[in-house]
């Protein structure tokens, strides 16, 4: 190699510069990629899991609700086969507990229709961020019988799905979570309910079920 | 001659600045890259365990093995990166049953 001051080593340099550069580059958007699918994972976890602790409670408000809702039947049924004022001289306490009926039945109805208003919102955006996909969310349904003399009926938590599926994607990455049965309800006790991560099914795998 | 042995020293002192100089940024972003695949990878593998699905193959990735427990409050892994332990723990959405039972 010939040294002299004709700028002869500036190929050399710059191919190894030029090629460091390219590597340094291309490691540092590898990296910089492996954060992003971190940070969409993380966010699209906290998303499902929130959506599904959210449902949790939800579910766990009509169960409680429900049970109310046989407490009072049964002391409707009490109060009218004794058909004994016990307010007094301004009426039994009929009224008052089938007002208290509605306001249980209300309860459940307000926790169907906010769960509603959510599965739109999911299908619509998703997790909020743009390229979202939200398989669309389990529904909550139930058949009430119609009333009878007591008043509004229980409903029967046994027509209600024993597992929950919560899932959202962003491509390439996915999340879940399920809200399961874990014991069925008795006479005196709710049936009990867990939010835990599951692995993701995909559009697929959710229509299938 | 002396113009060939001046150019010659110019060039060792040039070449030997820029090789220090290359070295050290070329530590510093190893140190970088080796700090950040082993994150990644250790995540990977904790994220899969904490929803019971199988992880992106890391062995030609990683140097040191991953070591990932499945915990009641939930996974955590953790796997030597470039010499320090890197730890990433994820949590649980809810304690396990049993475990709510046991804290009663």
């Amino acid at each position: 190699m010939k040294l002299d001051n004709k700028g002869v080593m500036h190929i050399p340099l710059l191919v190894f510069s030029t090629f460091a550069v390219i590597i340094g580059l291309s490691l540092w958007g590898l990296l910089h990629h492996w954060k992003g699918l971190m940070d969409t994972q993380l966010r699209l976890d906290h998303c499902t899991g929130e959506v599904a602790l959210n449902l949790k409670s939800k579910i766990t408000t009509i169960e409680s609700a429900n049970q109310q809702i046989k407490v009072l039947r049964a002391a409707i049924e009490a109060a009218m086969a004794a058909e004994v004022p016990t307010y007094g001289a301004s009426g039994t306490a009929i009224p008052a507990l089938q007002a208290s009926l509605q306001v249980e039945v209300a309860r459940q109805e307000f926790q169907r229709i906010s769960w509603i208003k959510k599965r739109i919102e999911w299908v619509a955006s998703g997790c909020g961020e743009k390229g979202d996909l939200g398989v669309p969310l389990p529904s909550l349904t139930w058949e009430r019988d119609p009333p009878d003399t007591v008043g509004e009926q229980a409903i029967d938590m046994e027509q209600l799905s024993d597992r929950f599926q919560i899932e959202v994607m962003h491509l390439p990455r996915k999340s879940a979570a399920v809200v399961e049965r874990t014991s069925h309800a008795t006479l005196f006790q709710a049936s009990n309910w867990h939010a835990r991560w599951a692995p993701p099914r995909g559009f697929l795998g959710a229509s299938l079920r | 001659m002396n113009n060939r042995g001046q150019s010659t020293v110019e060039l060792l002192i040039s070449v030997s600045v820029l090789m220090i100089t290359v070295s050290g940024v070329g530590w510093v972003f190893k140190a970088e890259w080796d700090r950040g695949k082993c994150v990644y990878f250790v995540f990977e593998k904790t994220h899969a365990t904490l929803i019971g699905t199988k992880s992106p193959n890391s062995n030609r990735w990683m140097d040191s093995p991953i070591d990932v427990q499945n915990l009641p409050e939930g996974a955590k892994g953790v796997a030597l990166c470039g010499g320090s332990p890197e730890t990433v723990s994820l949590p649980q959405l809810e304690p396990q049953p049993s475990s709510k039972i046991g804290s009663l």
